[in-house]
C-alpha cells in the first residue's frame, strides 16, 4: 500500500514537472478548434494591419446514411483589423465560437502594401508563437492585396488552401516559380549581405464559372517578389524567374521552343538542370562562374522531315544554350541593376573564400556586387529525341 | 468403529476416513464404502469350496464389467491351477505369482490403498484370512473421444487434442515423446476431489529447480477440489494480481510436447482437457504453434505484424484520445478536418466517447460468451446495428471512434493467447484514462508503468520479459522473427536446461 502510494506520488510529481503548468487546461477537443489553413495579411494604412482568415465552414456530415453531402463548402472569411497581428488574432478569439489553431497553417499571403512597408514585421508573430509551423509557404500578392485575392478565389466548391496547394505543387512544371518554406525565407532574411525572393501570386481568369461564382477568379503562381532588406522592390516573372530557378537549382521541368532552319517549331522538354556557382579570385579580382548543365528531350516537332542528325542536334544544343543563358543573364542583370543579391552569390563567395570575404568583400557587398564579372557557361544536351518511328507521312516527302 | 469424522487432513492426503488399524477385511471396506449405492460387494467360493472364499469390490460404472468378469473373476473361479489348491494361502501365492494373467495387477496390504484403488476404478479381490487384497485396473467409463481441438485452430499440425481423462492424455504425450527419460510424476490434489495431477518433464533436460518448484507449489495446495484451470494457475503462480497470464495452456498435444522438449515442465490435470506449461514468458503468448509449420519468412512477417497489432490494440484508443484532445497538430490537416466534421454535434468529449465504445464492445463480447447459440445471431445484429449504425446516426458517437475501437478490438483477436488478450483489454482502459489526463505524456507514463510492472514479474524464477531483456541476440531474433530451424541450435538459455543443444 505504502509502495503504491509512492508510485502514485512519483507519477503526480512528474506530471507537474513537465513545465506545462496548465496541462489539464491545455486540452481542446478537436471539434472545438477552427483549423486555419491559410492566412492573409495586409497593410491598411495608419500603421494598422488586417488579418484575413478563410475558415472552413464545418458542416456536420451526419454520419453514414444521411443524405447531406460532405462537400467542403465555401470558406467563411473572417477579417479583423488591429495594430498588430496578435491584437487582431485576440479580437477574433473574442467573438469566434471555437479556438483558433495555427498548427495547420500552410500558406501565408502577404499583400503588396504590407511587403512594401516592412515584410519582416509580418513574420514575427508567425515565427515567435509556438503554434504556426515554419514549413508554411509564404506568398506575395503581386500588385494586389491579400484580402482581394482571398475574396476573389473563394468559390463554393474548392477550399482556398487546396487551390493554393494545387498551384504550389505544380511549380515544377514550368519552373517559373518554386516552393519556398518559411524557414528558408527567414534564413535569407537573416542574411545581412543578401536579398531574398518570395514566390508571388496574382489573379487570373482561367475557369469559366456559372451562378454565384461567375465573377470569381483563379490564382497563378508566376515569378518571385524580390525583397531587399526588409522591403519589396519588384518582381521577376517568366523567363527571368526561370533564370533564378536555374541558379538556385530549382529548375525541374519546363518547355523551351526552338525553330529549325525551315522555321518549324521544336518543343524541348527540360529534363532537369544542375548549376554550380564557382567564385574565383583572379589577379585580386573576384569573378564568378555560373556553370549550368541541362538536359533536354524533344517533345514535339512541327515539320515532317526527319531532321535529327548530328548536325541538327548540335544546332539545337547551341540554341538551347543560348536560351538558358538568356534566362540567367536577365536575372543577373536584374540583380545587378537593383543591387540585390538574392541569388546567393555572396554566400558562395563566403564559403569559398571566408577570409577574403571577412576582410574585404562583405563590406558593402550588395553595392559592389554589380561590378563583379559573372561568367555564364551553359552546357546542355539533347538526351532523347524519341525518334522511334518516322514522322507521319514523312516517306511521301522523301520521294 | 475406527474412523474419525470431520478430521483435519494429514499431509499425505488419504481417503477421508482414516482407519487406525490397517488390516484388510471385507467388513472394514464395507464400513468405509458401504453407504454408497454404486459400490458392489460380492462373495465367491473357488471351486465351490467354502473354505476358499473371497470377496470382490468394485464401483459400478467405473469399471468395465466385461473385463472384470472375463479376465479377473473367470480365471480365479475356473482355472485349473486354482482347482488344485486347498487353502486360500496357496491361492494368494498363485495370484501373486501371476496366475491371473492380467497386466495391471497390484498387491495391497494397506486398507487405504485398496479403497483408493477401488474409487479409482479398480476391482479388488479380498482375502480376509490373509488380510491381503489384489486390485486390478479395469477402468471402463464413458469419456469423450480424441477429437479436433476446438479453441485452437489447427491448419498443419496434429489434429488430436487433450481429453478429460488423464491416462489418455499421458498416452498421447508418450506417443510423441518416446524417450525413456520422459517422466510423469503423479500427485493427488483436492481434499474431496482427489484429483490426479501429472507433472511431466524430461529427466536430464529440464532444470530440476523448476520441477521442484512446481512440485512444492502443488504440494502446498489445500483446497476441496481442483476442477478448473484457474485454481491451479492461482495456486502455483507467485503474482496473483498481475492480470497477465503466468502459465501457458494448450489443448494441442503437439504444442505441449514441443514445450516439454524445450525444457519446460508440463502439468496435466485429470478432468481437464488442457495441458498447462510452466514457466511461461510474455514472448511465448505471442507465438503460435502454426508459426513453426510455415515458411520462416512468411511466419516472421506474420509475427512482426502480430507484435505491431499487440502494441496497436493496447495503445490505439489512448493514442486517439491523446491526439484529438491535446495534439490536433499531429493529425494531417485533411484528416483533422474530417474528424472534426464527423464529431460535429456529438455532445461527449472524445474520452467519454472512447470509454463508452470500449464498454459497449466488452458488453458485446461478454454477451456473446453466454448466449445460447440459437439467439446469438439476433444479438449480434442488434449489436452491429445499435453500436455501428444507430449510435452514429443519433450523434452519440462519432464514426472515427467506432473505427478506432473496431480496429483495436479486431487487433486484440490476433493474439493467440486469450488470457494475454484479456489483460491487454484492461490496460487499454488504463491507457485511455492516462491519455485523457495528460495527452501523449500521460500515455507514455502509462506505457512506462506497464513496462515497469512487466519487468518486475517472474514466472517460476524466469523473468517475464525474456528474451526481450537480458538474453542473447539469437534468442531475441526468434521472438520477433521466426528463424529457420537450423538457427535454433540450442534450447532457450533462460530455461537453464542441462542439455543445451537441441540439434546438430
Amino acid at each position: 500500500m505504502k509502495r503504491a502510494f509512492v508510485y502514485l506520488l512519483i507519477c503526480i510529481i512528474s506530471v507537474s514537472l513537465t513545465g506545462c503548468g496548465e496541462i489539464y487546461m491545455d486540452k481542446h477537443e478537436i471539434n472545438e478548434i477552427d483549423l486555419i489553413r491559410a492566412v492573409g495579411l495586409d497593410n491598411i494604412g495608419d500603421n494598422n494591419i488586417r488579418m484575413i482568415l478563410p475558415l472552413l465552414e464545418t458542416q456536420s456530415t451526419g454520419g453514414r446514411g444521411s443524405s447531406e453531402s460532405s462537400s467542403p463548402g465555401q470558406s467563411r472569411i473572417v477579417k479583423e483589423d488591429g495594430r498588430t497581428i496578435f491584437e487582431a488574432e485576440v479580437k477574433v478569439h473574442s467573438y469566434l465560437m471555437k479556438d483558433l489553431s495555427w498548427h495547420h497553417v500552410q500558406f501565408v499571403i502577404i499583400g503588396e502594401e504590407a511587403a512594401k512597408e516592412d515584410i519582416v514585421k509580418y513574420f514575427d508573430f508567425i515565427t515567435r508563437d509556438h503554434e504556426p509551423r515554419l514549413s508554411m509557404l509564404p506568398l506575395i500578392a503581386e500588385n494586389d492585396s491579400a484580402e482581394n485575392i482571398i475574396d476573389q478565389i473563394n468559390t463554393s466548391n474548392t477550399v482556398i488552401a487546396k487551390k493554393l496547394k494545387t498551384i504550389t505543387d505544380g511549380t515544377g512544371a514550368r519552373s517559373v516559380s518554386s516552393k519556398l518554406e518559411l524557414h528558408d525565407l527567414i534564413k535569407m532574411l537573416d542574411n545581412k549581405y543578401a536579398s531574398s525572393y518570395i514566390p508571388s501570386i496574382r489573379l487570373v481568369k482561367r475557369i469559366e464559372r456559372q451562378g454565384e461564382d461567375k465573377d470569381k477568379k483563379d490564382v497563378e503562381l508566376n515569378g518571385y517578389a524580390i525583397i531587399k532588406g526588409r522591403r519589396l522592390i519588384g518582381y521577376i516573372n517568366d523567363d527571368t524567374a526561370r533564370g533564378l530557378n536555374f541558379i538556385k537549382n530549382k529548375a525541374e521541368d519546363g518547355v523551351i521552343i526552338l525553330k529549325d532552319k525551315n522555321g518549324n517549331q521544336i518543343s524541348m522538354e527540360m529534363l532537369g538542370a544542375h548549376t554550380d556557382i564557382i567564385p574565383k579570385i583572379k589577379d585580386n579580382k573576384l569573378e564568378v562562374d555560373i556553370k549550368v548543365e541541362a538536359g533536354f528531350a524533344i517533345a514535339e516537332y512541327e515539320g515532317y522531315k526527319d531532321i535529327f542528325d548530328k548536325k541538327t542536334l548540335d544546332e539545337i544544343v547551341k540554341a538551347e544554350n543560348k536560351i538558358v543563358k538568356q534566362n540567367i543573364d536577365s536575372v543577373v542583370n536584374y540583380a545587378k541593376k537593383n543591387k540585390a543579391d538574392f541569388m546567393g552569390i555572396g554566400d558562395s563567395v563566403y564559403h569559398k573564400y571566408p577570409v577574403e570575404w571577412d576582410d574585404y568583400y562583405k563590406k558593402n557587398w550588395e553595392d559592389n556586387f554589380a561590378n563583379i564579372k559573372i561568367n555564364i557557361d551553359v552546357k546542355s544536351k539533347v538526351s532523347r529525341t524519341f525518334n522511334l518511328r518516322e514522322v507521319t507521312r514523312g516517306k511521301e516527302n522523301k520521294k | 468403529m475406527f474412523f474419525k469424522k470431520n478430521h483435519k487432513l494429514e499431509e499425505n492426503k488419504e481417503v477421508s476416513k482414516i482407519v487406525t488399524e490397517n488390516t484388510i477385511t471385507t467388513q472394514k471396506i464395507k464400513d468405509i464404502l458401504g453407504k454408497s449405492s454404486d459400490v458392489t460387494f460380492r462373495r465367491m467360493n473357488i471351486n465351490g469350496n467354502k473354505n476358499l472364499s473371497f470377496s470382490s469390490v468394485h464401483i459400478n460404472g467405473m469399471v468395465d464389467s466385461l473385463k472384470a468378469s472375463e479376465f479377473i473373476l473367470q480365471p480365479i473361479l475356473t482355472n485349473e491351477v486354482f482347482k488344485k489348491s486347498m487353502t486360500t494361502e496357496e491361492i494368494v501365492k498363485l495370484i501373486e505369482e501371476g496366475s491371473i494373467y492380467y497386466a495391471s495387477q497390484t498387491t495391497r496390504k494397506d486398507l487405504n490403498e485398496v479403497v483408493k484403488d477401488v474409487i479409482d476404478g479398480s476391482i479388488a479381490i479380498i482375502f480376509d484370512k490373509e488380510n491381503i487384497a489384489f486390485t486390478f485396473d479395469v477402468k471402463g467409463f464413458e469419456h469423450r473421444s480424441v477429437s479436433e481441438p476446438t479453441s485452437e485452430n489447427v491448419r498443419k499440425g496434429g489434429k488430436d487434442c487433450f481429453v478429460e481423462v488423464l491416462r489418455v492424455n499421458t498416452a498421447t504425450i508418450r506417443r510423441r515423446i518416446k524417450t525413456s527419460s520422459l517422466v510423469f510424476e503423479e500427485k493427488l490434489v483436492g481434499e474431496q476431489s482427489l484429483t490426479k495431477i501429472a507433472i511431466i518433464y524430461i529427466d536430464g533436460i529440464t532444470n530440476v529447480e523448476i520441477v521442484d518448484n512446481v512440485k512444492k507449489k502443488i504440494d502446498e495446495i489445500h483446497i476441496d477440489d481442483l476442477i478448473s484451470i484457474g485454481k491451479l494457475s492461482e495456486y502455483i503462480t507467485e503474482k496473483k494480481y498481475s492480470l497477465f497470464p503466468m502459465i501457458d495452456y494448450t489443448e494441442r498435444p503437439d504444442k505441449f510436447c514441443a514445450d516439454i522438449n524445450e525444457g519446460r515442465v508440463g502439468i496435466i490435470v485429470d478432468g481437464l482437457p488442457l495441458g498447462v506449461i510452466v514457466p511461461a514468458e510474455l514472448a511465448k503468448f505471442i507465438q503460435a504453434p502454426e508459426d513453426y509449420s510455415q515458411d520462416p519468412i512468411f511466419s516472421s512477417l506474420i509475427r512482426i505484424l502480430r507484435y505491431i497489432l499487440v502494441i496497436l490494440t493496447v495503445v490505439l484508443p489512448g493514442l486517439y484520445v491523446a491526439i484529438t484532445t491535446f495534439h490536433s497538430e499531429m493529425i494531417p490537416t485533411e484528416l483533422a478536418i474530417s474528424i472534426a466534421q464527423s464529431k460535429e454535434g456529438v455532445p461527449f468529449p472524445v474520452f467519454l466517447e472512447v470509454i463508452i465504445m470500449l464498454i459497449a464492445f466488452e458488453v458485446l463480447v461478454e454477451a456473446g460468451l453466454h448466449l445460447p447459440r440459437t439467439i446469438g445471431q439476433a444479438v449480434s445484429i442488434v449489436g452491429a446495428l445499435v453500436v455501428g449504425e444507430a449510435a452514429v446516426n443519433a450523434k452519440l458517437i462519432s464514426p472515427a471512434v467506432v473505427i478506432v475501437i473496431a480496429a483495436a478490438a479486431i487487433a486484440s483477436y490476433t493474439i493467440p493467447n486469450q488470457d494475454l488478450s484479456n489483460a491487454i483489454r484492461v490496460w487499454r482502459f488504463i491507457f485511455v484514462i492516462f491519455s485523457s489526463l495528460a495527452g501523449l505524456f500521460g500515455l507514455y507514463m502509462g506505457v512506462i508503468l506497464l513496462l515497469f510492472i512487466l519487468a518486475r514479474m517472474e514466472s517460476f524464477g524466469i523473468p517475464y520479459l525474456v528474451p526481450y531483456a537480458g538474453s542473447k541476440s539469437k534468442e531475441i531474433s526468434d521472438s520477433f522473427l521466426r528463424m529457420p530451424n537450423y538457427f535454433n541450435e540450442k534450447r532457450p538459455s533462460f530455461l537453464k536446461t542441462y542439455n543445451k543443444k537441441r540439434q546438430g
